[in-house]
């Protein structure tokens, strides 16, 4: 199926480039950690989150999704190429949020609900 | 609601007990973006290539490694895009597709503007010599600042 009219090297190309850009953003939080939560936009399901590059461009299809622990503090779960309008609709991104509701339940059951919970959890694994 | 076992059975499925490492290999890419950059591309043109050429004379990754005298995953590595090709590599994978990767510019093509230090410009005529103000500031960087004026009316 044609998509925006691309050539499959162009949407290899394009994929590629975003994935540079979020690799150069996530590095630019090494030393800003307060910029995270900046990156990560809200998904309607609950507390989970994606980061979407907040670039001007029409076509933007790379996604990472992750589980926010606390305010810059993220889980990241996995990555897909999302391009349906919902994540149900497709089974790779529906996988992803099949492992945000693992990864959740598991946190849930845990007592993790913050940062130091976390490392608490992590300590006693 | 799943059970507690359950969940860490689903959890523990998920996780891998090695480090992903992902800092590692994200400043290590950022450090040779360059030449991956040009990895990739090429990569992709070979991909590209092998799929077109396979209904006409059956073209694999394969038949590539036979024809060079590599191992199959040796190429499966440069479709990859993360293999710092030589030139020999290079052009023997032109020569089996018969294509061209790479190539060098005939004319000097300038990617990177060099800073020189810069220079305050006096103007090299009078006020009264308006006519020549212009001209004078566009040649300063060929002339010497108190050579005189060359005058192009008599070139």
């Amino acid at each position: 199926m044609a998509y925006f009219n691309l050539t499959k090297e162009n949407a290899v190309k394009e994929t590629i480039y975003e994935a540079k850009q979020f690799r150069k953003e996530l590095l630019k939080c090494r030393h800003k950690q307060d910029k995270l939560k900046l990156l990560f936009e809200k998904l309607s399901y609950n507390n989970a989150y994606e980061l979407l590059l907040k670039q001007k461009s029409k076509r933007k299809w790379l996604r990472i999704y992750a589980i926010r622990i606390d305010e810059n503090c993220f889980l990241v779960t996995g990555g897909a190429i999302k391009l349906t309008q919902t994540m149900n609709e497709r089974k790779h991104t529906n996988e992803e949020l099949v492992k945000l509701e693992k990864v959740r339940n598991y946190l849930n059951d845990n007592n993790v609900f913050d940062f130091d919970s976390l490392n608490d959890m992590k300590s006693e694994l | 609601m799943m059970k507690k076992s359950e969940n860490r059975k689903n959890f523990d499925k998920l996780i891998s007990d090695k480090k992903s490492g992902w800092l590692d290999d994200a400043v290590w890419m950022e450090t040779n973006e360059a030449w991956l950059d040009k990895s990739a591309h090429i990569a992709i043109r070979i991909l590209s290539e092998i799929h077109r050429q396979k209904p006409i004379n059956g073209m694999t990754q394969k038949k590539i490694a036979k024809a060079m005298d590599v191992s199959p995953q040796y190429i499966n590595k440069i479709v990859k895009g993360k293999e710092n090709l030589t030139l020999e590599t290079i052009s023997k994978i032109e020569s089996v597709l018969g294509i061209k990767l790479i190539s060098v510019e005939k004319e000097n093509v300038i990617t990177k503007q060099i800073k020189v230090p810069t220079q305050v410009a006096k103007p090299l005529v009078s006020k009264n010599q308006k006519e020549y103000t212009n001209l004078s500031y566009q040649f300063i960087s060929n002339y010497q600042l108190n050579e005189p004026i060359p005058n192009y009316s008599q070139a």
